[in-house]
């Protein structure tokens, strides 16, 4: 994946950028592609990704994702107009599909904290509402379950809240 | 200043919305609009790393920060967010800052032979418990509720509604119907 992403090159002259993941494996991007991370496009502002962009809280493997849907979403923004752009579209939809529902839980999870510290909107609204999704239909017991989340109510503040939001639970 | 506004509903499904700046908005559009506009210096975004990096070592929903939970939260229907309340405090914490209160038959889980009563006491104790924050979609819809009628609460659940942020006003009331909407401000 690494390798593809460097072959993702100079379209139109674009400069590269090199992002260097926690357990330091290299990504080679166009700024093009790397620019829908607002946190690197504010360094890039900056002049600050010279020697590279270390993302100590970043794995290979997720940022080897990150830059694959950056990859395939770096036309977007340019592509406004363009009626080339539905069948694009189309295939976007498929990978961006693809890309959330095959994952488990704790790399969705840290597909997540990646887009959010990268600033990523497009990608952070997309994984968050993949888990929005996975709650969906799910009762409250159901819901901790599927994401080992604690109950940390007292009984009493428990019911006081299905008390008051018992017309979510009506059939 | 927008002056004391008679909004004539002629017909059902009479719409009135506005919108604020961006740069106003930005106040509560959470993570995104905050950060989006800071610039993060290399060394400054090292040091964030550390204490993220210990967040992910765990990578369970409870230790997402609130903010991303929040997020998720935005992208239920009310009737999820609403069951979602009651999984955990977070989860609740983020129940009373919902952005979106969509208020109609469905999404309130209106009974077939229910009062009107029981759907504006709903929406009053939604309100009422909402923090007020964050809060940039509401819409309240009468459609397929013939005989009830909400006027003449609407003053008071716009007061708690209307604050700082609100994006987006949608009212669909009934033929003939006169409101007055409350003095509000609009930069």
């Amino acid at each position: 994946m690494a390798a593809a992403a460097a072959e993702a090159t100079i379209d139109g002259g674009g400069k590269m950028i090199i992002l260097i993941s926690a357990d330091g494996k290299r990504f080679e991007v166009t700024e093009a592609v790397a620019s829908q991370s607002q946190l690197i496009s504010n360094m890039i502002e900056d002049d600050c990704t010279e020697n590279g962009v270390r993302l100590p809280n970043v794995d290979g493997d997720i940022l080897t994702m990150v830059v694959d849907y950056c990859n395939m979403h770096a036309g977007d923004a340019a592509a406004d107009g363009d009626t080339t752009k539905a069948s694009s579209t189309e295939e976007l939809k498929k990978f961006d599909a693809e890309l959330v529902q095959a994952l488990e839980n704790p790399v969705l999870f840290k597909l997540i904290l990646a887009a959010n510290f990268l600033n990523i909107k497009s990608l952070l609204d997309m994984t968050c509402q993949r888990v929005a999704d996975m709650m969906s239909g799910k009762t409250p017991e159901q819901m901790r379950e599927t994401f080992s989340i604690e109950n940390d109510f007292t009984p009493e503040e428990e019911a006081a809240i299905r008390q008051e939001n018992a017309w979510a639970f009506d059939d | 200043m927008l002056a004391p506004d008679r909004l004539m509903s002629q017909r059902r499904g009479r719409r009135r919305r506005r919108h604020r700046r961006p740069q106003i908005r930005a106040r509560s559009a959470g993570f995104i609009a905050s950060t989006g506009k800071r610039k993060i210096s290399p060394c400054e975004h090292d040091g964030d790393g550390h204490s993220q990096a210990g967040k992910m070592m765990r990578n369970s929903i409870p230790y997402l920060p609130e903010d991303i939970l929040s997020r998720i939260h935005s992208f239920m229907s009310m009737r999820e967010a609403a069951r979602a309340a009651c999984v955990s405090r977070a989860f609740l914490r983020s129940w009373r800052c919902h952005p979106n209160l969509i208020f109609n038959k469905d999404t309130i889980g209106l009974k077939r032979n229910a009062f009107g009563e029981n759907f504006h006491g709903k929406i009053g104790c939604i309100l009422r418990n909402h923090s007020g924050i964050s809060l940039k979609t509401f819409k309240l819809d009468y459609s397929g509720m013939c005989g009830f009628d909400g006027t003449s609460y609407l003053d008071s659940w716009l007061q708690i509604a209307l604050k700082p942020g609100i994006e987006e006003l949608t009212l669909f009331l009934f033929d003939k119907q006169t409101i007055q909407l409350p003095m509000l401000t609009f930069v």
